[in-house]
């Protein structure tokens, strides 16, 4: 990785209100020395197409602040929300051999399938037939269609938070999608500036000359949540390597634009074509975000039973508790199979 | 046969309080998965989390469900073992519990 500063420093760099005041100041800035450096450059410009104002401050201004226009904080509150539900999920409640080696805190006397499963080893009997204890075929589907998923191997929980995990990784990709916008804007308007204070003068054929670089990147976390189909708990179960997949995702070398700087009215078109440069980067990664989650929602709905798990019906296919007219009793055989022990 | 209402009392235990606590949890994360608030107005997030909401619904609705099988295991053995008296004394109700999907309540 060069070139790209850490995401996390970018993130604290751009969010929030002060990145906006601040990032207005220098734009001011620098559409003051455009004015001052071509008389044909004004804050309405001097007509041409009005969705695109020619040599007008006004509406470059218009350009890069609609690039910075989503807070990446925003994001915040959602990503909070993904991680604190998938955490949630079998945390304390449910046992996983993969989320206790994730959360090595996790508690056994508190976790409810060590509970449940002592409590199912009082009537497992031994299986003789003097003791065969709970194992009719109500037992046998309490089995195959709850306790292998969440009191056994807990495939369910895992998968579960493989689900949610994806989620959380794409809207973090999606939020780094918008703070290397910004960050992109803000490098753009300081090396413009650098640019325009570095000419002898602004008129045609002055010396000035910067580099920006251009970014805006995250992909391949994306792909990750989705690529993880036939190995998915890996990922799943590591919650809190979200950031570190975030930043193996990006390049490792972003995109160099050259500010010429050869006097105020080419400088001015520089900048509006790397705006432009920038606003496709954007977008493009805001395509392939939106793509991802489109596909994750899909693999949802295909998957949907390796996530829940079969349904806790009875024996007779239906109610785990043999519900019928508004009655539930204790005489529906449910216990079928089951002997006191001798 | 003190031991045997100390069994039914912990499978008891643990589908009238364990399961459903878990369960609550998972519906606690249902609730934070649907209420993620897609930034910047792009809708596909909504689709996204309604269909894994949906999901950890019928997730905890399993678990739900088995801890209403698990109650209605320690009830019917005890009616069969012919301990239910003792398992009420143990469990401190007062009745059996009324069991059906539309709400239960263990008659304390």
């Amino acid at each position: 990785m060069s070139g790209l500063d850490p995401i996390d420093d970018v993130l604290a760099s751009v969010s929030g209100d002060g990145y906006i005041e601040r990032l207005n100041g220098k734009i001011s800035e620098l559409m003051q020395k455009l004015r001052d450096g071509d008389g044909a450059i004004s804050e309405e410009g001097s007509g041409g197409d009005p969705s695109q104002p020619y040599l007008s401050t006004d509406h470059l201004t218009e350009v890069l602040t609609d690039l910075v226009s989503v807070d990446p904080a925003s994001f915040d509150a959602a990503i909070t929300a993904y991680s604190a539900a998938s955490l949630r999920l079998g945390a304390d409640q449910l046992h996983d051999e993969a989320v206790e080696e994730v959360n090595p805190d996790t508690s056994a006397a508190s976790r409810v399938t060590d509970y449940v499963q002592k409590a199912l080893d009082t009537v497992a009997g031994d299986g003789t037939p003097g003791d065969p204890g709970w194992s009719g075929a109500s037992a046998t589907a309490f089995e195959e269609n709850f306790a292998k998923f969440y009191v056994g191997p807990g495939q369910a929980v895992v998968n579960q938070r493989w689900m949610i995990n994806s989620l959380q990784v794409t809207m973090e990709a999606h939020r780094a999608v918008h703070a290397r916008a910004r960050a992109d804007v803000e490098e753009l308007v300081d090396k413009a500036l650098e640019a325009a204070g570095m000419g002898d003068d602004l008129s045609p054929g002055g010396t000035a000359e910067a580099f920006v670089t251009v970014v805006a990147a995250v992909v391949g976390v994306a792909a990750a949540g989705v690529g993880a189909t036939t190995a998915w708990p890996i990922v799943a179960a590591a919650t809190s390597g979200a950031a570190s997949i975030l930043g193996a995702s990006e390049p490792e070398e972003p995109t160099k634009y050259d500010l010429s700087g050869e006097g105020a009215y080419w400088l001015f078109f520089d900048i509006q074509s790397a705006a432009e440069s920038i606003k496709t980067a954007r977008d493009g990664r805001e395509d392939t975000i939106q793509s991802t989650v489109e596909t994750l929602t899909e693999k949802f709905g295909q998957v949907r039973a390796k996530i829940v798990g079969p349904e806790v019906l009875d024996a007779r296919g239906g109610s785990p508790i043999g519900y019928q007219g508004g009655e539930g009793g204790l005489d529906d055989d449910y216990v079928d199979g089951y002997h006191p022990p001798a | 046969m003190a031991e045997l209402v100390a069994q039914l009392a912990l499978i008891h235990e643990a589908g009238a309080s364990h399961l459903p606590t878990a369960a609550g949890c998972y519906e606690t994360s249902r609730t934070d998965v649907a209420g993620v608030y897609a930034p910047a107005g792009e809708t596909y997030w909504s689709a996204a989390n309604s269909a894994a909401a949906s999901i950890l619904k019928d997730a905890g609705q399993n678990i739900s469900d088995a801890g209403d099988v698990l109650r209605l295991l320690a009830w019917e053995l005890a009616e069969r073992d012919g301990v239910t008296s003792r398992l009420l004394t143990r469990t401190g109700l007062k009745e059996i519990p009324e069991l059906g999907r539309d709400g239960w309540s263990d008659g304390s």
